[in-house]
């Protein structure tokens, strides 16, 4: 009897965080169908009850009178799985380094690299007057140069380790958006008038969200590799096969769960990512986020067009969830870590 | 003979193909045109690109943004020198900001019937910044004051009225009237309240209290004086004049709907369009909503705003009063306009569009053309009723454009404030206003904050440089 008032309570509580789950997507998804009159005089609940719905926003929105859809879809889509893509395989090779391999990093080569990029870059830069792109380019090779030269020696000060390189990984992440995304810009203005187009560019944007997404895919595979028993590894090494065929042919393998795991964080932080889309693009790589803030416009806020655009927006990210999620849940994975 | 040789060449000219077509030729000429996301003005953009395209062989891309970032997204790429666009649309309170960015209009574009047909509020004052032509006007907007004919031309509220306050109901010329028609229409029991108005912060909130406002501030024996003492920068907004602007704003939610505070301009619009209230305070959108898809169709009519007796004289500290009723309409927003960044690859491409945009053939379309946003700004547009056939009846063109025309004809008219960090200026006034109509501070605690708040960042941004710009703004000579 007292498993059953539980299961009951328990069962009730579950109902209610339901409604309060699905009631805003209900309350999207019933807005998009509303007149304008039906938005502003009142709340509205069930069509054909409370209110006539209609089409026409779905209308307006496809027609393109409140901007192109179709090429913000494909923008949106094309920069999001290619980001995504490369930031998990790179965070992936990353966060197994950290995991497998003993890093020691002298903190006066770390300093070194700073002095050398920030002052050479002033010297280039303000006295040799180098345009920044090439100034940038220079100091930074130079720098990793001497660094990586400089920490073979036992220089003075503390020595930095795994633990020390994950968190600046994360790091990248605390700070605000904006800091990195004006100067990210500027960058990009810079390049462009060095004769490589990077603002409004495909390149432009998949570089951007790869570095966006690196910090998530390192500090969250790190936790999966780690979980990789180490003796299937040390048995293929003594078969002599090669690191980078370990990594790609054991160790990615068997913790795909974790790398589509960690691809939905990624693929959902930068789908809606939106202020980087908004400095870095204008007209041919716009992406869902901006057309999506666009449907406020200075005549106030047009509920059911917002809402439609809403929902346009989350159709192809339910999709790729459903999709990942089928694969996790389905016995080719599991097969992998058993 | 003649005939023949006009014939022959016609002909010419059409076996010679498209390239004759081009007028004048800018075949493989890209422009990017960039505003806020459509249908506003977007769509009158791209309608406009249309011909535009078929006249000179070129390529419009248009190119939308959220109007909310549409400032810094403009200003970095011109500050930047991106080249990103050839031709952008946007506010006048940010042409401070954006000028040093911009070429200014070629000298022919100055000149001729369609120079002169723009009415001279924009012309001279709205697209010119120290003394130059910076930007064309393709949106003229203002606040109005909308009313519905079925209770102002029904005998039995003339009657309940006229023995109520003692005087006939018609269109309120004065803000004391507009609130007595707000409480006798105050009806909830029926459904029916008494007038709406944007409260909302980030829903236009703060242009509605300047409508209000210069009624009582923008005193004629002190030009400019309205927002900044043009003299010295002080902030003017803590006089007795706001301070009446602000406490009659805030009296105006005991005759909104229920919920006011949460309303915006965009609520305010189908409140009035659905019949829910008895008249409302708005840009022109509110006319064509409720006489195209409302349900007072042939009831639409438009006033100028309200004006008053009384206007506050910041130099002598009293109230000036004067015999006849001073009509300060407020030219809130002051439309939409155009401009070409200084950094655009085609100059010449971009001023052609822009002048296509603002022909009186195009934006003659444009204005009667369903959200388009355009709203009237050239004589031509206030003369034409039967352009509006498709719209208004009769009767509500003929008010809703004389509103328009009286209010820009207004000797007394108040320009919005335009001003270098206008955002900055508003952020401090959104955020006290509020606190006054929600009632956490009293409305001379909230206009003595936002004053404080004016006066630092006027220091903050130089005094002297805000002074001048201030001074041109308003179209008073440096100092």
């Amino acid at each position: 009897m007292e498993n059953r008032s539980l299961r009951t309570i328990g069962l009730v509580g579950c109902l209610v965080w339901l409604f309060f789950s699905f009631f805003p997507l209900y309350w999207v998804f019933v807005t998009a169908f509303k007149p304008p009159l039906a938005v502003s005089q009142g709340a509205t609940y069930i069509p054909f009850v409370d209110f006539q719905p209609t089409l026409q926003a779905f209308r307006d929105a496809f027609s393109g009178i409140r901007g192109d859809f179709f090429g913000p879809i494909v923008a949106s889509i094309s920069i999001s799985v290619v980001a995504t893509a490369l930031s998990v395989f790179l965070g992936a090779m990353a966060a197994y380094s950290l995991v497998r391999f003993e890093f020691r990093i002298r903190l006066a080569s770390g300093l070194t690299f700073g002095v050398i990029s920030i002052g050479g870059f002033v010297l280039l830069n303000g006295a040799f007057d180098i345009d920044v792109p090439y100034a940038l380019l220079i100091v930074l090779v130079l720098a990793l140069v001497v660094s990586i030269w400089m920490n073979k020696y036992r220089l003075p000060g503390p020595v930095l380790g795994n633990n020390d390189v994950t968190f600046w990984f994360v790091s990248q992440r605390m700070f605000p958006p904006i800091v990195s995304a004006f100067a990210l810009f500027l960058l990009y203005a810079e390049v462009g008038r060095a004769g490589f187009p990077l603002l409004d560019s495909f390149l432009g944007m998949v570089l951007a969200y790869t570095a966006f997404g690196l910090p998530f895919a390192v500090w969250l595979m790190r936790d999966f590799f780690s979980t990789v028993p180490v003796e299937v590894e040390e048995a293929a090494q003594v078969d002599n096969i090669g690191r980078m065929r370990i990594f790609i042919q054991i160790v990615l393998p068997m913790s795909l769960p974790g790398l589509l795991a960690t691809s939905m964080i990624v693929l959902a932080f930068i789908w809606n990512e939106f202020l980087f889309a908004l400095l870095l693009t204008s007209g041919d790589w716009q992406t869902l986020p901006i057309l999506l803030a666009g449907q406020q416009s200075s005549r106030g806020d047009e509920w059911w067009a917002i809402s439609v655009a809403a929902l346009i927006a989350i159709i192809p990210m339910v999709v790729i969830a459903a999709i990942l999620g089928r694969m996790m849940r389905s016995g080719l994975l599991s097969g992998s870590i058993k | 003979m003649k005939r023949l040789l006009l014939s022959t060449v016609a002909f010419a000219a059409l076996g010679a193909g498209t390239a004759m077509a081009c007028e004048p030729d800018y075949t493989g000429v890209t422009l990017n045109v960039s505003t806020q996301n459509g249908p506003a003005i977007a769509s009158a953009l791209a309608a406009a690109a249309v011909g535009w395209e078929e006249r000179t062989c070129g390529t419009v891309n248009v190119i939308e943004f959220p109007f909310g970032e549409l400032y810094p997204k403009f200003l970095t790429a011109m500050s930047q020198q991106t080249g990103d666009f050839d031709v952008i649309g946007f506010v006048p309170a940010w042409l401070p900001d954006f000028s040093t960015f911009l070429s200014s209009m070629p000298a022919e574009l100055q000149e001729g019937s369609n120079w002169d047909d723009i009415h001279p509020v924009y012309r001279e004052r709205l697209m010119t910044w120290n003394g130059e032509v910076k930007s064309a006007t393709m949106d003229g907007d203002m606040h109005m004051l909308n009313l519905r004919a079925d209770l102002l031309d029904d005998a039995d509220e003339q009657a309940a009225f006229d023995a109520a306050y003692g005087y006939p109901l018609a269109a309120p010329v004065t803000w004391a009237q507009y609130y007595d028609q707000a409480e006798f229409f105050h009806r909830p029991d029926d459904g029916l309240f008494g007038t709406a108005e944007a409260y909302r912060r980030g829903g236009q909130q703060f242009w509605y209290f300047f409508s209000h406002a210069a009624s009582y501030t923008n005193n004629p024996s002190n030009p400019g004086s309205m927002f900044f003492d043009p003299e010295t920068m002080d902030a003017q907004i803590n006089n007795p004049g706001w301070l009446r602007a602000l406490e009659e704003y805030k009296r105006g939610l005991d005759f909104n709907p229920p919920g006011a505070l949460n309303n915006g301009s965009g609520d305010v619009r189908p409140l009035y369009a659905g019949g829910t209230v008895a008249m409302n305070i708005d840009w022109a959108d509110s006319g064509v909503l409720g006489s195209t898809e409302g349900s007072i169709e042939g009831h639409v009519r438009t006033a100028m705003l309200p004006g008053s007796t009384e206007i506050w004289n910041h130099v002598s500290g009293e109230w000036d009063t004067f015999d006849e009723v001073v009509h300060s309409p407020f030219l809130a927003f002051g439309g939409w306009q155009l401009a070409v960044p200084a950094d655009s690859e085609n100059p010449e491409a971009a001023w052609d569009f822009v002048a296509e945009v603002i022909s009186p053939e195009v934006s003659g379309q444009a204005i009667v053309t369903a959200n388009s946003g355009v709203n009237p700004y050239r004589f031509s547009h206030y003369d034409n009723l039967e352009n509006w056939s498709s719209v208004f009846s009769e009767e509500e063109a003929a008010s809703y454009l004389g509103a328009q025309r009286a209010s820009l004809d207004a000797p007394n008219v108040a320009l919005d404030l335009r001003l270098p960090g206008f955002f900055s200026y508003t952020e401090i006034l959104e955020i006290e206003l509020s606190k006054a109509l929600a009632g956490q501070v009293t409305p001379q605690e909230a206009l003595d904050a936002i004053a404080e708040g004016w006066d630092a960042l006027t220091d903050e941004f130089g005094r002297d440089t805000q002074l001048a710009a201030y001074r041109a703004s308003v179209g008073l000579p440096p100092m």
